[in-house]
Formats: C-alpha cells, structure tokens, sequence
C-alpha cells in the first residue's frame, strides 16, 4: 500500500501538477484507504489551521519589505557598500551573500524570510558579476539554511518542546556550527571563483567606501533597527517583520521617494501572490505529514532499524540524521521534527547521547530538507519569487547539499563543535 | 508583477468566439475581486502588525486581537490566493518531464493537469464548504474578539471554487484556442519568463 | 470498540497520565471490550483547534480541552477565571467533578450545543505567575508587561491587576522573556519547567489564583450512542480518577518544581491569605465582563461553583 502510494505521488509529481496535488492525492489516499482512522473532513481541518499560524506572517512581511527595498533604492546602495570592502577578494560577492544570509539569520529564523530578503537583491548581482544563474540560486537558498542554526530558530524551540531540551542551549549550540557552515560555503565560493576565473575587482579607494558608507547609511538602520530591536527585547522576530515594512516604507515612499504610495497596491498584491503559493503548500503539506504520521508510516519505517543499532552512538546518530535528512526532502521539517523526534527519544536516552548536540543534527538535517529536492519550501520561495522553473532552481545544489552533509559528518564526529558554548554559557 | 490582468491576452482573437468573450468578461470581475482581497489583506496585515509593535512601545499597549486577525488574514490570503496563482500559472510544480515533450504534448498533458486539478479544487470546495458549515452550527469563534470562524474559513470553499473555476476557463482555451495556454489568459512563453525579481 | 482519546499535552505529561489510568480501568471494567487508544500532541495535529475539530466530528471520541477551548465553548473560560477556585487543591477538583457542578444543565448545556459533553475535569496544577522582579501586592504588578494569550479574558484579569498583558505566541515566548520584551509569564509549573522559562526569570510566585484545568469531553452523538451500562462506567471512572488526577498532578509539579530549584537559583514566592485577598478584590470586578462576554448559561455555572466554594477564604 505504501509503495502505491509512494508511486502515485512521484507520478503525479513527474507528470507536472501543480506540487500541491500529489500532496492532496497523497494525503486522500491514505484517507480512503484506511491507512489512517481520519477523514477528509480532518484534512479540511489541518489545511485551515495549518495556514492560520501567527509565526509565517514573518514570510508576507519580509518579502512585502524586500519588495519595497528592491524597487526602491536601498538594497543597491546597501551592496554598494559590501561591495566596497568585498570586490578585491576572489569570489567577494557570493561569499558577501553567504554572510549576509548567515547575518539575516540572526534576524528572521525562517529559512524562507532569508531567502527572499537576501536573495531578491542579491541575485542581480551575482547575475551581473558573471555568476551563472544555477549557482547563484543554490549559494541564496543553501546559505539561508543557516538561518535555522543561528538564533532566534523556529527549528530549535519545536525540537526542544519535543524532546524536553533546554532551549537556551539549543540556541548557544547552534550557533558555531552555523558559522563553520558560513565560512565553508565561503571556502568553497573562494574556489569556485578561483577554478571559474571570475575575476575580482580592483580594490576600492578609501574615499569610495566613505561615499558608499554615507549613501548607505540610512539604509543600514534597516538592520541595525531589526536586529537591535529584537536582541533589544523592544519587539518579537515576527513582529520585526512588520517594522522592518513599516522601515522600508519610510525609506522608499518618504525620504528616498523612489516608491509611489499608488506603487503599494501593486506590490501588495505580488506579496500575496507568492505568499499564497508557498503557503498553500505549507496548508496541505501539513495535512498530508499528520495523515503520514497518523498512518504510523514513520514507525513502519524505522523500527525495525533502530532495534539493529544497540548502543553504538555514533551509529544512532547517523540513523537519525539519514532519517531527518530523507523526511525533510518530503515533508515540512517542522512537521518532520514533531513526528520523528518522539520515535527516536528511546534511542536518544538509552545509547546516552546529549539531547542538546542530537538538537543540532536534527536541526541541520531540517535546514538542509529545505533546500533539498523533490519538496523544500526554500525551493519553492525561490521559485516563486524569481520566477524560474524547478529544475533550473535545483540544478546547482548538489555541491552545497554535499558541503552541508560534510558538515553534519564533522558535528556528529566532533560534539564540541556543537556543545563549547552551552558548556559554558550555560551557567 | 505590476497587479494587471492585461497579459498576452489578444483581444482579436477572443471576439471570434461570442463564448470565450462571454467568459473572458466574467473572468475579469472575478480577477477584480481577487486583486482587490489579497492586496488588502497584505496592507492591512503590514499596518495591523506595525501599529501593533507601535502602540507596545510607546504606549504599553498593543493591538488586542493583532495575532488572531493577522492568522485569518493569512488564511484569507492563502486560499483566495490558490485562485490567483492558478490565474497566472504560477501554482510551482516539477516541469522538468513536461518541458521535453512538443507542442502538441504539452497541450494534451496540459489539459489533463487542468482536468486532474479543477476535480481536486472542486472537491476541496465541496468538502471546506461542509467543513464551514460545521463551524457555522457549532458556532465556533476566535478567542480574544469572538470572530464567527465561519466567516474567516469562507475563504476556502470560494477559493477552491475560483481555483477549479480557473484550472476548467484553462481547459476551454485549450480546446478552443491555437497554442498552448497555461491558464486562461496565458499563452506560454517559457522562454520570455522574466528573470529580475518581480 | 476503539475509543480514541486525543490529548493536548506529549507523553509523560500529567493528561497522559491520567490518560493511562482511564485507559486501563476502561479496558479492565469493559473485560476488553472497549480499547482505548491515546494519541498525544503532534498524533492528531499541532494546533487544539484540530483536536476540538476531530472531537466534534467524531473521529476521536475523547479528548482534553482547556485554556484554548474559550473559542469553541465560550462557558469553558469559566475555568480561567481568577479567584473562583479555592487555593486548596484537592477540593478544587472534587467540586469540579461534583455530579452539583458537572452533572448541572448549563455546564452540561455549554457543551451540548457544541456536539460536546463534559465527563471530568482534570486540574493540573497552580497557575504560577514568573517575573523579573517580585511581586507582592498589585502595586508591584503596575505596568509590568506580563504575557497572557490572545484571550480577551485573561487580558482584562491581568489589567485588572494594573499590569500591561501582552501576547506572545508560545514559540517565541522563550526569547521574548531573555530578552525582556515581555517581563512575566503565567504557566503551571510544569510548562515552566518544560521550556526553559525559568532560566530566564526571576521569581516564581504561587499566588493561588487559579489552576490549569482541562476537560475531559467526548462527542456527544459518541456518548449519547454507548449503552446506560457504557455510560454509567465512564461516570464511575471519572469519578475514581478525582483523587488519581490529583496525585499525579501534585506528584508530577513537586518533582518538577524540583528540577527547578536545582538547576536555578529561582526566588519563590508563597502568597498568604491576606496577600491573596488584595488580588482577589481586584478580580472579582472581571466576572461581569466573564457573563457579558458568554451569557446567562456562563452565569449560572458561575453561581454554581461559587456557591459550592463557598466563603472565598477557606
Ligand atoms: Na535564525
Ligand atoms: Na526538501
């Protein structure tokens, strides 16, 4: 039955439907089958209140405020200003975008928010500079997994509300593995540049960078009142959406004037666009992951194979990473991480591992999910927001997919990496 | 993006047809009404939120009620969307078989895509609109400003209706129109797809 | 015959305890006829709006319903009243389960309209208020930024008490409060514990206001189909699952409070009758805004519970 069910959906899928119907089908399937106790009636009910979530109003807004700022004049004069210290670096540009993803987020703690507000001016750029398109949408959409890694992370709270793990140090854990994961895609730009021979640029004069540092001033209040904002405790990330529109506003349509207020309708209605065609997604995908669990597919899974592993730890964790890793290429990792984490919780505590340093694998193994094939909701931000088919969006992501499992391989060999800052910002 | 509706459509060629022309109006008004929902609903969500975060600031009082109506506003949004997105073939899916087949191909698999999701959408519709009549009897209603849910969860039924209203309008200009039409209005173009962000 | 039994919280937590014991002396009672299938958090959904959905459509027979249930029986927020609820525990709960109160024909109407029926009521323990600074009387609560959900009735008790209540959604609560954007939070203990929040907090005040309680409902045309027999075991079940609910909740808050205390050097605060009693004059004003909110029904059970407490210092 599941292999049916598993076929009927890659056909579906390959055939060209929209994603949200083998999703649908998927999920009846199940349904009319009697492979769940639920109905289409509780399919109804999991697709309302899965989009009724106060925290993915983040994503309207980040992309509503990106849409202002790159209409607008300030994501040019903010990469001027990058650019200005950056250019004379082999690969400046891709590696400026790899940090300013990891920078974001610190802000958003949404992989999809990063994607759009770093990629929509970002990817100009790295067109221009000689990039190839397929590389530049796989450095965006890789380099804001690590969003998810570095607080505030919605990854991290669900997992720590499933596992019963401190959340503060989830949040410490995650953020050297975020840096390293920032600093080897920044190696790996360098390379890329260097083999390609994308030239870099003459390195600007002092006098450039102050002209580029005064232009770009008031545009990076935008950061510093975002990020200073939250860590402040003046407002919520998600609330940091909205000022960060209410900021764009002010710079576009007040002082800059480069936006009409005639121009809002218009974006507006953008913004609602592709928000509906991620969110849709997000409705019957969390429909047909409740309906997968309720089916007890994931037990049916994995049991057999957690009882083989014993106590070995390093094997246990990387039968909990290949597990995240292949759920979340399906399913929505929050929704991976609230069916799986429960399954794997006798494994955890009976080979002995840290709950705090399995948090940061999982997390990791969600962050990439979302950047991974057939089903990643940072592939569908970015299909939706420039525009381009599927496979042109996933062509370049295998060497990042592979710098990423390189990395989950060194977290699992080297729990330090993950557990030095709780160790002592715990006290 | 700009928000028009005025695509490629030739306005020529939908005279020939008194029928296509008698939809091509009616599908108009519904484009009216969708453009109108979800750009309003994006301004008020930014202006809700902000004066929310605002008045917590400097007045220590926020917006009672901000979460529950920015949720039904997301909802509202997402599913009035779907018909919107379906409108403008936006709706993201796999094309990489699709784009290796011709012409002709195309047409017919894209008419059975059309067939398979109008079904979908019209049975969604079916089922959200029993769904909402169960909250309507049950008189649920949200937690700070006691909304009928019913009313918010509307957006459901309608927009699974003017989605399956789409994907079939994608069927009839198919059958009745030379090339091939990924919605109603437009004709595809993979090539022309614009690169810069929208 | 399968009952499903949703609950609201995950396994281990005080519902799925209770969960446990009704489930074993269902099974027993019934000589296996009846099984009972628990699915805990995340099994049905992760919004409760789901759980209440599949209850009153049938697909699960029992579940719990508590601070979240105000949208789908308005009578309920009865429950989040402060100051109804003596500060005793125990009697409490035996009031709350009393045939005087559970079995009366608004608490019992309440529900029905809603497809619903109320078979117990499970109390969980205090509703803990935690703070960044101590709080003694209402002066120390002026304009202090405490976070309540986006519930028009626990907003109007908390600004009753002077504070400014802000809502926060659950997943960003943590570092809300570290970072000092909300200044207190009201959880029972076991949630504090269970997120972390009193790493990042103060004090603990037990002021005695309220408990967390959650009812134990079934679908109504469920109920209304079981045999008298059927329906009598479930009466007496619930009704020998008072004392059981209680000793697992106070069992379970003492072992976390526990934790708490080891792992933080917290301050805890233990409001005396006197203390309370500041408090409870300024919350009793909320009742009305409780009955214009829900209506006769929800007054009439008020009444109820009030004359069964009695004498609000006891
Ligand atoms: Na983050
Ligand atoms: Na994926």
């Amino acid at each position: 039955m599941l292999t049916l069910l598993l076929v009927t959906m890659v056909v579906l899928l390959l055939l060209g439907f929209p994603m949200m119907v083998p999703l649908a089908v998927g999920t009846l399937f199940m349904m009319f089958t009697d492979m769940t106790f639920f109905g289409p009636d509780q399919a109804i009910s999991w697709m309302a209140n899965g989009a009724s979530s106060w925290v993915l109003a983040a994503v309207p807004m980040f992309i509503f405020a990106a849409d202002i700022l790159t209409k607008g004049h300030t994501a040019n004069r903010l990469l001027d200003l990058v650019d200005s210290f950056t250019r004379h670096v082999r690969g400046g540009l891709p590696i400026t975008t790899a940090i300013s993803c990891a920078l974001f987020g610190a802000v958003s703690g949404s992989t999809q928010a990063t994607v759009v507000a770093m990629g929509g001016p970002m990817r100009p750029r790295l067109l221009e500079k000689g990039y190839p398109d397929s590389f530049a949408l796989a450095l965006i959409i890789n380099a804001s997994d690590v969003a998810l890694l570095i607080p505030p992370s919605i990854g991290f709270i669900i997992y720590g509300v499933a596992m019963k793990a401190s959340i503060g140090d989830l949040f410490l854990a995650g953020i050297l593995p975020g840096l390293m994961i920032m600093l080897m895609f920044s190696a790996y730009c360098y390379v890329w540049a260097r083999v390609k021979g994308i030239p870099s640029d003459p390195k600007a004069s002092w006098s450039e960078r102050l002209r580029a540092l005064r232009k770009a001033s008031l545009a990076m209040g935008f950061p510093v009142i975002v990020v200073g904002g939250i860590y402040g405790g003046y407002f919520s990330a998600v609330e940091a959406s909205a000022i960060a529109v209410a900021y764009a506003l002010l710079l576009e349509v007040v002082i800059y004037r480069k936006v009409k207020v005639s121009d809002l309708g218009g974006l507006a209605l953008s913004t609602g666009m592709i928000t509906a065609v991620v969110f849709i997604l997000v409705a019957i995908g969390a429909a047909f992951s409740q309906t997968l669990g309720t089916a007890g597919v994931p037990e049916q899974l994995l049991g057999p194979t957690i009882e083989r592993v014993g106590d070995n730890q390093t094997l246990a964790l990387l039968l909990i990473a290949i597990a995240f890793f292949i759920g979340c290429m399906f399913v929505d990792p929050i929704v991976v991480i609230l069916i799986l984490v429960p399954i794997f919780k006798p494994l955890i505590q009976s080979t002995g591992l840290d709950p705090i340093h399995v948090g940061v694998i999982v997390t990791l193994q969600a962050a990439i999910g979302s950047a991974t094939p057939p089903f990643g909701c940072d592939i569908f931000t970015a299909i939706a927001v420039f525009r381009r088919p599927y496979m042109d969006v996933i062509r370049g992501t295998p060497p990042f997919v592979f710098i990423l499992l390189l990395a989950t391989i060194l977290l699992i060999l080297f729990p330090q990496i993950s557990l030095f800052l709780p160790s002592i910002g715990g006290q | 993006m700009d928000g028009s509706d005025e695509t490629n459509t030739s306005q020529g060629q939908l005279k020939h047809n008194a029928f296509l022309s008698f939809l091509d109006s009616i599908d108009r008004g519904l484009g009216w009404i969708e453009r109108k929902v979800i750009a309003s609903c994006v301004l008020i969500m930014a202006f809700l939120m902000s004066a929310h975060v605002v008045g917590n600031l400097f007045f220590n009082r926020g917006i009672p009620g901000t979460y529950e109506i920015t949720e039904m506003l997301i909802v509202i949004i997402t599913f009035v969307g779907v018909a919107y997105a379906a409108r403008h073939a936006r709706h993201i899916r796999m094309s990489a078989v699709y784009d290796l087949l011709n012409d002709r191909l195309r047409k017919i698999l894209l008419i059975i895509i059309s067939v398979g999701t109008a079904t979908l959408m019209f049975y969604f519709a079916y089922k959200s609109a029993q769904y909402d009549l169960a909250l309507y009897s049950r008189g649920r209603t949200s937690s700070a400003l006691q909304i009928p849910m019913w009313m918010v969860n509307l957006a459901l039924p309608i927009g699974f209706s003017l989605a399956g209203i789409q994907y079939v309008l994608t069927i009839l200009r198919n059958l009745m129109s030379k090339g091939v039409y990924r919605s109603f209005r437009e004709k595809e173009e993979y090539s022309e797809l614009p690169t810069e962000n929208t | 015959d399968t009952w499903r039994f949703g609950l609201e919280e995950i396994e281990g937590s005080v519902q799925a305890k209770y969960a446990e014991a009704f489930k074993e002396l269902i099974e027993e009672k019934s000589k296996g006829d009846i099984k009972v299938q628990l699915l805990p958090y995340g099994k049905w959904g992760s919004s409760y709006s789901e759980l209440y959905d599949a209850i009153q459509g049938g697909a699960i027979q029992v579940g719990f319903g508590s601070g979240a249930l105000g949208g789908t029986v308005p009578e309920s927020q009865l429950l989040n009243l402060n100051f109804v609820m003596p500060a005793d525990q125990l009697k409490t709960v035996k009031v709350l389960n009393s045939p005087e109160f559970i079995e009366s024909e608004p608490w019992q109407q309440s529900f029905r309209q809603r497809g619903l029926v109320p078979l117990a009521e499970l109390a969980e323990g205090y509703q803990v208020w935690t703070s960044n600074k101590a709080i003694e009387t209402p002066a120390d609560m002026e304009n202090l930024a405490i976070r309540v959900m986006d519930n028009s009735l626990l907003r109007s008790t908390y600004n009753a008490y002077g504070a400014s209540p802000i809502t926060i959604a659950y997943g960003e609560l943590y570092s809300a409060l570290q970072q000092g954007q909300a200044q207190g939070n009201i959880q029972p203990v076991f949630a504090h514990e269970e997120m972390g929040f009193y790493e990042v907090q103060d004090y603990m005040i037990f002021a005695g206001q309220a408990q967390f309680v959650a009812t134990l409902m079934g679908n109504l045309d469920w109920y209304e189909g079981l045999s008298n027999k059927e329906q009598a075991m479930v009466k007496d079940v619930t009704q020998q699952l008072v004392q059981t609910g209680y000793d697992i909740q106070s069992k379970f808050n003492k072992e976390r409070l526990d934790t708490i205390k080891s792992k933080s050097d917290i301050n805890i605060i233990e409001f005396n009758a006197k203390q309370r009693e500041a408090f409870r004059k300024l919350a009793e004003p909320v009742r009305q805004v409780f009955i214009d909110e829900v209506g006769e029904r929800g007054k009439q059970a008020l009444d109820i519970l009030i004359r069964e407490y009695g004498a609000p210092n006891s």
